[in-house]
């Protein structure tokens, strides 16, 4: 099984978001832009953007996070399931833990079949063959959500930073407003006062 | 025990804003002194649900149990106790031990965590003097601060 690196994606042009997150687009004229809206408008809509994919971006990394531990418990899960099975015609000593910090020996005779905690209070037996059918499914489940996860993220990340360059070249477009005003408004008084 | 003394002097050269400033560094330790007694508590808990589990092994050689394997992995077997337990004493080290002695373990560490419990409560308790100490010091400032306002405004009148 060739295992692609999901993280490879983060380093694409134009990743597509894999569920629906809204995407930003570029404000190359920022004149244009501006000529029909009102600027402190603008600039609130973009800092709302703004927070908006920050609060998405911490979210995604958590969901990356747990993903990630999830997957490597059913992958030992799967190995555990595997090894029981090699030895199913051995009868042997089990060291378990009875609570924490204490462990007390069980003999295991033969196993024909393993027992799966499911979560909600659900355990089903299985043969070995059925376990590793479960645990093989779940690990595709979770390793599915793990890629779409990350390409959300780099997908988000990208908005982030197109959303800070926005801000950025309204505010200095503002900045540069006012000063030429200002430089307007005292050249009118100058004149003014030479009448 | 010069520290309360001391720190006596000292408050009464304090300003309303050290007093607000020392007030609020004695809260916080008495903040993380009682998170400490609750993770004491909490691990002392640990240690009697190891001894009734210890306890309840008693008289069960030979009985059917699910051996969980991981959290979520069961097997059957058999128990084969032979009335051995391991005990992880800590730093890594597990003792094989019969479950009287798994018990007695137990019971003894329980209580090495309830006399760490009172002696952190006793810590507290002199915190919290302090506390009371610095309130009243900052209640007496503020009146004499109230009454030297009155008079101000008096003579201005």
């Amino acid at each position: 099984m060739t295992e692609v690196d999901p993280y490879k994606i983060l380093f694409e042009q134009d990743i597509k978001s894999a569920s629906n997150i809204p995407s930003v687009t570029f404000i190359s004229n920022v004149d244009d832009f501006l000529k029909d809206k009102v600027i402190d408008e603008v600039f609130n809509r973009l800092q709302e953007a703004h927070q908006k994919y920050k609060y998405y971006e911490s979210k995604l990394t958590n969901n990356v996070s747990l993903l990630t531990v999830r997957a490597k418990q059913l992958q030992e899960s799967l190995d555990i399931v595997e090894r029981v099975e090699k030895k199913k015609d051995d009868t042997y000593n089990v060291q378990y833990e009875l609570s924490e910090g204490v462990y007390s020996s069980a003999e295991v005779k033969e196993p024909k079949s393993i027992y799966l905690w499911l979560g909600a209070n659900v355990m089903l037996e299985y043969s070995f063959e059925e376990a590793g059918e479960v645990l093989r499914k779940n690990k595709e489940s979770v390793d599915r959500q793990l890629k779409e996860t990350i390409q959300d993220l780099g997908f988000v990340k990208d908005q982030i930073t197109t959303t800070d360059v926005n801000i950025s070249r309204v505010y200095n477009y503002d900045v540069l407003q006012k000063r030429k005003q200002k430089q307007n408004k005292g050249r009118e008084e100058e004149e003014e006062e030479e009448k | 025990m010069a520290e309360p003394a001391q720190q006596q002097v000292n408050l009464a050269t304090l300003s309303l804003e050290q007093l607000q400033l020392v007030r609020e560094q004695v809260e916080e330790e008495i903040q993380q002194l009682s998170e400490s007694i609750q993770q004491l508590r909490h691990a002392s808990n640990k240690y009697l649900e190891a001894k009734d589990a210890m306890g309840g092994l008693k008289g069960t050689e030979g009985k059917e149990i699910l051996v969980p394997l991981t959290s979520s992995i069961y097997i059957s077997g058999k128990i084969n106790a032979n009335e051995k337990v391991l005990v992880d004493i800590g730093t890594g080290y597990f003792v094989e031990m019969g479950i009287d002695q798994g018990q007695g373990f137990s019971t003894r560490k329980v209580q090495l965590i309830q006399e760490q419990v009172n002696k952190v409560q006793q810590a507290i308790t002199i915190k919290r003097q302090n506390l009371d100490q610095i309130m009243q010091v900052a209640q007496g400032k503020l009146a004499l601060y109230k009454q030297q306002q009155a008079q101000a405004q008096q003579a201005e009148k």
